[in-house]
């Protein structure tokens, strides 16, 4: 039983995911809020982006997406974007969620929203929470973050996207 | 037990999970309850409750609530019937008369929640008071998430200590009770739509364990309940929770209960969800639990005035009960992040016939009707 | 009673496969919460100790009872 017990528990997963300093995973994706547009990673390699996967279950994952319209704004003139991947079993909740949003910021959210039914993206990169982002820059991922953006640590993804911007 | 406890110790001490442990457990949100209990020998209890959840800080969090109980206890005469003009008290309380009910239990509860990636440790403290009765407990729990947090192992414990304060001035050699409680449980996702969870209690009671207000009338005799000064317990439990079905989840819960006064019970129970909507969920359960009796409980015209152990109460007896409900969970979608969710059920009690309860009440079995609402908002 | 218990279990942890935290969807739903009705399982951990001999290994521990 002991031994059943340990090694139940020592089991370890290979991490081979990409890291930070690594080309982002390639990705071609229906457009969550636009008919026959598919959103595509190639379109993104001379852009800096803010990579994020979200779904309409994760509280944490609508809380922060009004920050990430503020950032989309805000750096829209800097070749700037945001790209939300949702992974929702059903679309219909996520595009339910997008049209409260833009109800509520009372303009069309600044986010590209794609939708990634077979969650090969989280799968890719071996998610082990939701919602996490990358901060990715002309195809190469330069910085990580795990869990959603509060107002203790949204400073820290401004001042990581200002430094790439220079 | 003590080397299972050990083992399960040495693996949350050495395991340090860089996963996390599950969703956020701190939040911002405040809860009004009322629940009601209401059955056919006379008790009746109303029961708000305040709670509120704070986040202090990125790891911990404040839970504070206060719960009333307001109880209402008809007087009934019982027995033999050659006590004429003794007014006879309600198992569960003692007249009081305080703020038009026949008791009044008030009840405080403060715990701190500490979380990060790898673990959930709760504590906190219990106080409850009523005019012939006050406890105070303090108690623990630790969760630990392994392997993306499929298998949750989770260890917890309590100690609680009460004072008896009888009313009609009754004097007990004892007049306090304490309990220790070791509390373990292990979860273990069995797919994306299912999981299972084993739970375990062990529970150490001494002191004054009979109620104060429970006597006996036989031919001859009046005497007081008198039980052991001690009794350990072990319950376990295995739930299943399950959606095989879209919008559908049912939940299958078996637990087991032993003693070392011999009392067993088997507790059956099955609630079946339905999403009727995104925001509305409609349930319904069925519960049924069967006990066998204590070693010391007889049939009641068997007692004798030297008896080491006398016993009126039917909770120590033999019995069945049946309870059937129906429940639902609704969150307005007119509210932002759908932040208020409001919960309603209902559910039907009932025991099968017993003799002490015809002895105590005067009916042959217990009938309650229960209801719970509440209301939660998330800041 | 023990062995039985363990051999479910085992037999239960036999079948499981890994379940990712993206893939929480249908478990992160209320009716899939050991206790999605939790003023209800309150009261019965309050109602069922106080009108039955038993107690103990219930589904959340809201830290007493206080019963008599």
């Amino acid at each position: 039983m002991k031994k059943i017990v340990v090694s139940i528990l020592f089991s370890v997963a290979v991490f081979a995911a990409p890291q930070v300093g690594d080309k982002a995973v390639e990705f071609s994706l229906p457009s969550l809020t636009l008919k026959d547009k598919t959103v595509k990673m190639q379109d993104y390699n001379n852009k800096l982006i803010l990579f994020n996967v979200w779904a309409s279950w994760c509280k944490g994952c609508k809380k922060e997406m009004p920050f990430f319209h503020k950032l989309g704004k805000k750096y829209a003139q800097d070749n700037f974007e945001v790209v939300a991947i949702n992974i929702d079993k059903k679309g219909k909740k996520a595009q339910s969620y997008v049209k409260k949003l833009n109800e509520k910021l009372g303009e069309i959210a600044k986010i590209t929203f794609a939708y990634d039914k077979k969650k090969s993206m989280p799968e890719a990169y071996e998610a082990k929470v939701v919602p996490f982002s990358l901060l990715i820059n002309n195809g190469k991922i330069i910085k990580s973050y795990y869990g959603s953006f509060k107002e203790d640590n949204e400073h820290e993804v401004i001042a990581d996207i200002e430094a790439a911007l220079k | 037990m003590q080397m299972i406890l050990k083992y399960l110790f040495i693996i949350l001490a050495v395991i340090a999970s860089p996963f996390k442990l599950m969703a956020e457990t701190i939040k911002d949100s405040v809860t009004f309850s009322y629940s009601y209990y209401s059955d056919n020998v006379g008790v009746e209890v109303l029961s708000p409750l305040i709670g509120l959840q704070q986040r202090l800080s990125e790891k911990w969090g404040l839970n504070a609530s206060i719960q009333v109980d307001a109880i209402s206890a008809a007087s009934m005469r019982r027995g033999s019937g050659n006590v004429t003009d003794t007014v006879i008290m309600d198992a569960v309380s003692g007249a009081s008369g305080r703020g038009g009910y026949d008791d009044l239990r008030v009840a405080p509860t403060v715990s701190f929640v500490y979380e990060d990636d790898d673990f959930l440790f709760t504590f906190g403290s219990y106080y409850s008071n009523e005019v012939d009765y006050e406890t105070i407990a303090g108690f623990m729990e630790l969760s630990n998430g392994f392997n993306d947090a499929n298998t949750i192992i989770t260890l917890g414990g309590s100690y609680e200590t009460a004072k008896w304060s009888p009313i009609m001035n009754r004097a007990l050699v004892d007049d306090s009770k304490t309990q220790r409680q070791l509390n373990a449980s292990v979860m273990q996702l069995i797919n994306d739509s299912a999981y299972v969870q084993v739970r375990g209690s062990y529970i150490v009671q001494d002191g004054f364990l009979a109620s104060p207000y429970h006597y006996l009338i036989a031919d001859g005799f009046a005497q007081f309940d008198r039980y052991p000064d001690a009794r350990n317990s072990t319950a376990v439990a295995i739930q299943y929770v399950g959606s095989h079905f879209e919008d559908t989840s049912l939940h299958l819960n078996y637990r087991y209960y032993k003693d070392d006064w011999e009392i067993r019970s088997h507790t059956l129970e099955a609630n079946f969800y339905y999403d009727m909507m995104d925001n509305l969920t409609l349930g319904a359960r069925g519960r049924y639990y069967t006990q066998d009796g204590a070693e010391f409980a007889k049939p009641i015209g068997e007692y004798s005035v030297n008896d080491d152990y006398i016993v009126s109460d039917y909770k120590y007896t033999s019995f069945d009960t049946v309870t059937m409900g129906l429940s639902c969970h609704y969150k307005p979608g007119f509210f932002e992040d759908e932040a208020l969710g409001l919960q309603l059920s209902y559910d039907y009690y009932s025991t099968d016939d017993n003799s002490y309860i015809k002895n105590w009440y005067g009916k042959s079995s217990i009938e309650a009707d229960m209801v719970t609402f509440a209301l939660t908002y998330d800041f | 009673m023990k062995i039985a218990l363990i051999m479910i279990a085992l037999l239960i942890l036999s079948g499981c496969t890994h379940v990712a935290p993206y893939e929480k969807e249908e478990l992160a739903t209320q009716k899939m919460l050991a206790a999605p009705m939790t003023t209800r399982a309150a009261f019965d951990s309050h109602v069922f100790p106080i009108r039955e001999g038993s107690f103990g290994a219930e589904s959340g521990f809201s830290g007493g009872c206080g019963c008599k």
